[in-house]
Parts: C-alpha cells; sequence; structure tokens
C-alpha cells in the first residue's frame, strides 16, 4: 500500500508521484509530487484558478502517496521536466475548475492551460489538472474516455454547488456568473475521483481501465478516510 | 561547444561591452538578460550570437566569422535586413540545439525541462516551420534517451508531421540499442 508522507519526499529515488488525501469531512483532494531538477514540492490545482506549488508538504498526515508503475524512467522525466516547466510560470496560471475532462486542452511552455483541439472544456478538477499533465507529457494516466456517469455523484456535485455559493457570496473566490452557469450545467457529466487518479499508480500497463479504478478506489478511499 | 573568445565595441544598445568576453563568461549575465550562441548551418564558418539587453530587453547580434576571426555588430533591425525569415527559424532551431548542449553538459535534468520550456513556446501555427526544422536538424544528432523523450514529448501536438514522423522512426532506431521490442513499445507508447 502507499507510503505515508513523512514531510518529505519518502522514496529519494522517486520523481514523481500522486498523493492523495482528505480536505473536508468526506472530500478528497489530490496531489503531484515532485522531486527532479532541484524542484521538490507538491503541484497541484487547489481550486478555481488557483494553482499551487509547495516545497513543504501540507497537511501530510491526512495524505498518502506513490509512485507510478510500469512507466519507464525516460518518460517520468519527460513528465517532471513538463512539470517543472509548468512550476516556474506557476504565477502565470489561470486554470478555471470544472469537472468533465474532455482532454480538449493541453499545458502550453508557459505553464497554462491552453486551448489545443477543437472544441473546449470549462476546467479542471484537483484530479483531472493531474491527469491533464499527463496528457500533455504525452501519457494517459486513465481510460477517461470510458469512464461512466455516476448517479452517487450527484451528492457530491450538490454540496459543491452549494460551497461555491457560499465561497462567491462571501468572496472567498471570484468565479464569473458565466463560468458558474457552465459548472453547473455538468451536474450529470462523468467525474473522475481523486482517489481513482491516485489508484493508477498501481497499473502496470497505462492507461488505467475504470474496471481497476473501480476496484481500488473505494479501498483507498477508506483508507484515507480511516486515517487520524 | 568550445569556448569562443570575443570582443566587440560600444554600440548604442549595448553599453559596458568595451572589453572581451567568452561565451562561457558568466559576467555577461550581469549585463545581459541572455546570450544566445547561433551556428548558421553545418558548413557555414559563421556563429552568431544574440544578446538581449537586461534593462531595454532589446536584442542586438553579433556576427562572428570562425575562419577569419572578424566580427560585427547590428541591432535586431539591421540583422532583419539581411537574413529570411526562414534563415531566422534555422537561427533559432540551431540556438536552440547548442544551448540544449551546454546545459546538458552541465545537468541532464535542467536540459530536460529546457526542452519544455522552449519548445512549448514555439506556436505552433506561426512557427511551424521552424518545427521542420528542428526534426531536420535532429535527424542524426546523437543524444541520451531522456532527450530523445522529452524533445518528442515536448512536439506532441505536431504529430501530423511527416517530418516528425521521421525523426520518430529515428528515435525508434536509436532506443532499439537499450530497449528489447516490448520495452520499445512501452516507452514510445503515446509519442
Amino acid at each position: 500500500m502507499a507510503f505515508h508522507y513523512n514531510g518529505s519526499f519518502a522514496d529519494s529515488q522517486s520523481i514523481v508521484g500522486i498523493s492523495v488525501g482528505k480536505s473536508g469531512r468526506d472530500a478528497l483532494h489530490s496531489k503531484l509530487l515532485i522531486n527532479f531538477a532541484g524542484y521538490c514540492g507538491e503541484l497541484h490545482l487547489a481550486f478555481h484558478n488557483k494553482t499551487v506549488f509547495s516545497n513543504v508538504f501540507e497537511e501530510a498526515d491526512k495524505y498518502i502517496w506513490d509512485a507510478p508503475r510500469g512507466i519507464p524512467l525516460s518518460r517520468l522525466k519527460a513528465l517532471a521536466a513538463k512539470c517543472v516547466s509548468i512550476i516556474k510560470k506557476i504565477d502565470q496560471q489561470n486554470i478555471p475548475y470544472a469537472i468533465e475532462y474532455k482532454g480538449m486542452r493541453k499545458f502550453n511552455g508557459e505553464g497554462i492551460y491552453d486551448d489545443y483541439r477543437t472544441g473546449s472544456e470549462f476546467g479542471l478538477t484537483c484530479a483531472t489538472f493531474i491527469l491533464a499533465i499527463f496528457d500533455s507529457a504525452g501519457l494517459n494516466l486513465l481510460e477517461w474516455e470510458n469512464w461512466p456517469v455516476r448517479s452517487n455523484d450527484s451528492v457530491w456535485f450538490d454540496e459543491l454547488i452549494r460551497y461555491i455559493d457560499t465561497a462567491r457570496a462571501r468572496r472567498w473566490t471570484v468565479m464569473s456568473d458565466e463560468h458558474y452557469n457552465n459548472l453547473k450545467s455538468e451536474a450529470n457529466c462523468k467525474k473522475i475521483r481523486p482517489e481513482e487518479v491516485f489508484s493508477a499508480v498501481y497499473s502496470i500497463a497505462s492507461p488505467q481501465k475504470f474496471c481497476c479504478s473501480e476496484m481500488i478506489g473505494p479501498f483507498v478511499r477508506s483508507h484515507i478516510l480511516g486515517l487520524a | 561547444m568550445a569556448t569562443v573568445e570575443l570582443s566587440y565595441k560600444k554600440n548604442t544598445s549595448i553599453p559596458s561591452v568595451d572589453r572581451k568576453y567568452s561565451v562561457d563568461d558568466t559576467s555577461l549575465n550581469q549585463n545581459f538578460h541572455d546570450v544566445s550562441v547561433y551556428m548558421h548551418k553545418a558548413d557555414c564558418n559563421e556563429c552568431s550570437i544574440a544578446l538581449r539587453h537586461t534593462s531595454t530587453r532589446d536584442y542586438s547580434f553579433l556576427s562572428y566569422s570562425v575562419s577569419t576571426s572578424q566580427h560585427s555588430l547590428s541591432g535586431m533591425k539591421d540583422y532583419a535586413l539581411f537574413i529570411t525569415s526562414e534563415e531566422k527559424d534555422l537561427l533559432k532551431v540551431t540556438a536552440f540545439i547548442l544551448q540544449l548542449q551546454k546545459i546538458y553538459n552541465e545537468s541532464s535534468d535542467n536540459a530536460l525541462v529546457f526542452i519544455f520550456d522552449t519548445i512549448d513556446t514555439w506556436n505552433i501555427k506561426e512557427d511551424y516551420h521552424m518545427f521542420e526544422k528542428l526534426f531536420t536538424v535532429l535527424l542524426n544528432k546523437t543524444y541520451n534517451e531522456d532527450v530523445y523523450i522529452s524533445i518528442l514529448a515536448s512536439t506532441l501536438s505536431l504529430k501530423s508531421n511527416p517530418l516528425r514522423a521521421n525523426y520518430f522512426s529515428y528515435v525508434k532506431e536509436q532506443l532499439k540499442n537499450s530497449y528489447s521490442e516490448e520495452e520499445l513499445i512501452i516507452v514510445l507508447n503515446g509519442l
């Protein structure tokens, strides 16, 4: 099973890792861990327009992490280099928070989540943020095209909208009406969960299929929610 | 690349240059935002050095003939008069290759970051010809596998470019020395 944080990269030979942990009562959050070219820390989409790189492992006791399996070192190095390129321009990032992942955009050299293919998606979650970075380095972490829409995601979605309503009212976040409406239109879209992105590290042959994530994901979730 | 001793005289766009510098002289960084070395062509003995001034961020170019040791300094406008846009692309690509080699000699990890920092900033539509030149120049240049992979990963948006396909095939041949056929499929998957 995954390593627990110990305040630094537990395995000094790992250059990329994925972590997942508690961010609320029942909510999980995922992050990408980097240890490459002098950059060691965690990169994640904290919320709407809030991309963060921290060389301090925040709330380490609530997170577990592991390094991807089955990905050749050369590919991991390219991924890590891409991450560093993104981190170096982190102040210029402006990544909206939205749910459905369509693989429509890439991170360009300015670290910006940018239009790439025809069509568009509204933004990323903490989980699809990781998918998008892997995708930008030519690595498909999950078979996200085949993810199903699940009815129990609506509970999470309703809570999210309630939180955003509060956050907007109290000015914790600045979100345009247009983006808010786009986000609300994603009520019945497929959602890739943080624990499912994390579970892909155990996939020997990427991309991981839904059936595998469906099996490992709940185990990861219950393990994390059981952490002190 | 070997250090090339250069000297050049005062120019309105580059203050404090009435002294000798070498390409690798770190004192250059005190006056200039960045320094790029451009080789014109493989069979040409001239190189150009682009100097970007720290305060103004203006470019000036120093042309240098390796065979005659002669040099000339000109501003960007003058320089643009005697090179075509295609030649500028080639200069930019060649500068990229030279810088890559220099950084790679210092740190292979930093070289990979440099690849993504640089190539991803090239505009796919406007700089399309530059990508073609990149792949042409890269063919038959031997790097380690990490560099090959990072260059391919940083040019994913050009998958349909036939010259990239040539480069991909070239890299595949090179990597056959390091991997079995099965491993190679995993390494190149998605690129």
